[in-house]
């Protein structure tokens, strides 16, 4: 069980620090130093603080998508402002749960509002997708993680990023 | 007990209710408590964002409300709600938190405001609307934990 509890403990070591750091120069991690933030409120009290609250994140991450795809549908008569709201929305949570890589093409995608750039407002709502269901993937791996180590008897340890 | 707070703040009575109670209060809803600690409005459309602010707040050891927008910060305060601190988000629907600020100070109101923005251009015209300080986003426990420091030391 201990040896179990060890494994599980070391998993999610290295887990949450591939989430932080770059693998390869071009290659950012998903999350900074604002999660960490986030992390320092979970405790017995709030076990599930983090979950609850990348949760309401990931509700209006598909919201906010929804919003700029059906502004974006409107061909030829694209509102860019409407788009570059949600953008902005979008910026300001991300910014507020430390998601890096959403927040960054949110500062990408914004200025392709501001210039009215169609094609590139279409390439930034893809990536934003893809970005924010990957993120949203490799949070809930990590909170499995948790759930398994404390199942087993251990402590989920304190990860120094 | 706290002392009673003074230029910046505004005295507060009200009824108990449990602590539980108190984590529960959804946007923009007047909940009548006594004052044992600072009460902070967050005005912020984002729920993670209000969700965020509101454990900062909590840790802190004081009392978080909220407000989804501009208008609904100004409507408590219509109904007669006080609150030492209130933290604005300036992007909202409705009622933005520059408008709101104006607002507030036009109704008289003196409780601290700090304007939080997104982008540097901000700071001059909450200020100028009549915000206290302005805090760039995101916050952090930090950025609360001074903020409620520096009410304490004022009280």
């Amino acid at each position: 069980m201990d040896t179990l509890v060890a494994q599980l403990q070391r998993q999610f070591r290295d887990y949450t620090i591939s989430l932080y750091h770059q693998l390869f120069w071009y290659v950012k991690g998903f999350l900074d130093d604002q999660f960490t933030e986030l992390k320092k409120l979970q405790d017995e009290c709030s076990p599930d603080f983090v979950a609850e609250v990348v949760s309401l994140f990931f509700e209006d991450c598909e919201k906010l998508i929804g919003n700029m795809a059906r502004a974006l549908d409107q061909t030829g008569n694209v509102d860019f402002s409407l788009v570059g709201s949600s953008v902005h929305q979008l910026k300001g949570s991300s910014s507020s749960v430390g998601a890096k890589r959403v927040k960054g093409l949110c500062v990408t995608f914004k200025e392709c509002c501001d210039s009215q750039n169609f094609e590139g407002c279409v390439r930034c709502l893809q990536q934003v997708d893809i970005e924010y269901k990957s993120l949203k993937a490799k949070l809930q791996d990590l909170f499995n993680l948790e759930q398994q180590i404390v199942q087993a008897g251990g402590r989920i340890p304190q990860v120094d990023i | 007990m706290l002392e009673s707070l003074n230029r910046k703040t505004e005295d507060l009575t009200v009824d108990s209710k449990s602590k539980e109670e108190e984590e529960e209060v959804p946007a923009g809803q007047v909940v009548k408590k006594t004052f044992k600690k600072l009460c902070v409005l967050v005005v912020d459309d984002d729920r993670s964002c209000r969700s965020l602010y509101m454990g900062f707040i909590q840790m802190r050891g004081a009392f978080p409300y909220m407000a989804e927008n501009g208008e609904e910060a100004v409507n408590l305060y219509r109904d007669g709600q006080t609150f030492n601190l209130i933290l604005m988000d300036n992007e909202m629907p409705v009622m933005d938190g520059v408008s709101a600020t104006k607002e507030l100070r036009d109704l008289g109101v003196t409780s601290m405001i700090v304007g939080l923005t997104s982008h540097e251009d901000e700071n001059s015209v909450f200020m100028e609307a009549g915000a206290d300080h302005c805090l760039a986003k995101p916050i952090t426990f930090e950025n609360i934990y001074l903020l409620i420091e520096q009410l304490k030391d004022e009280g």
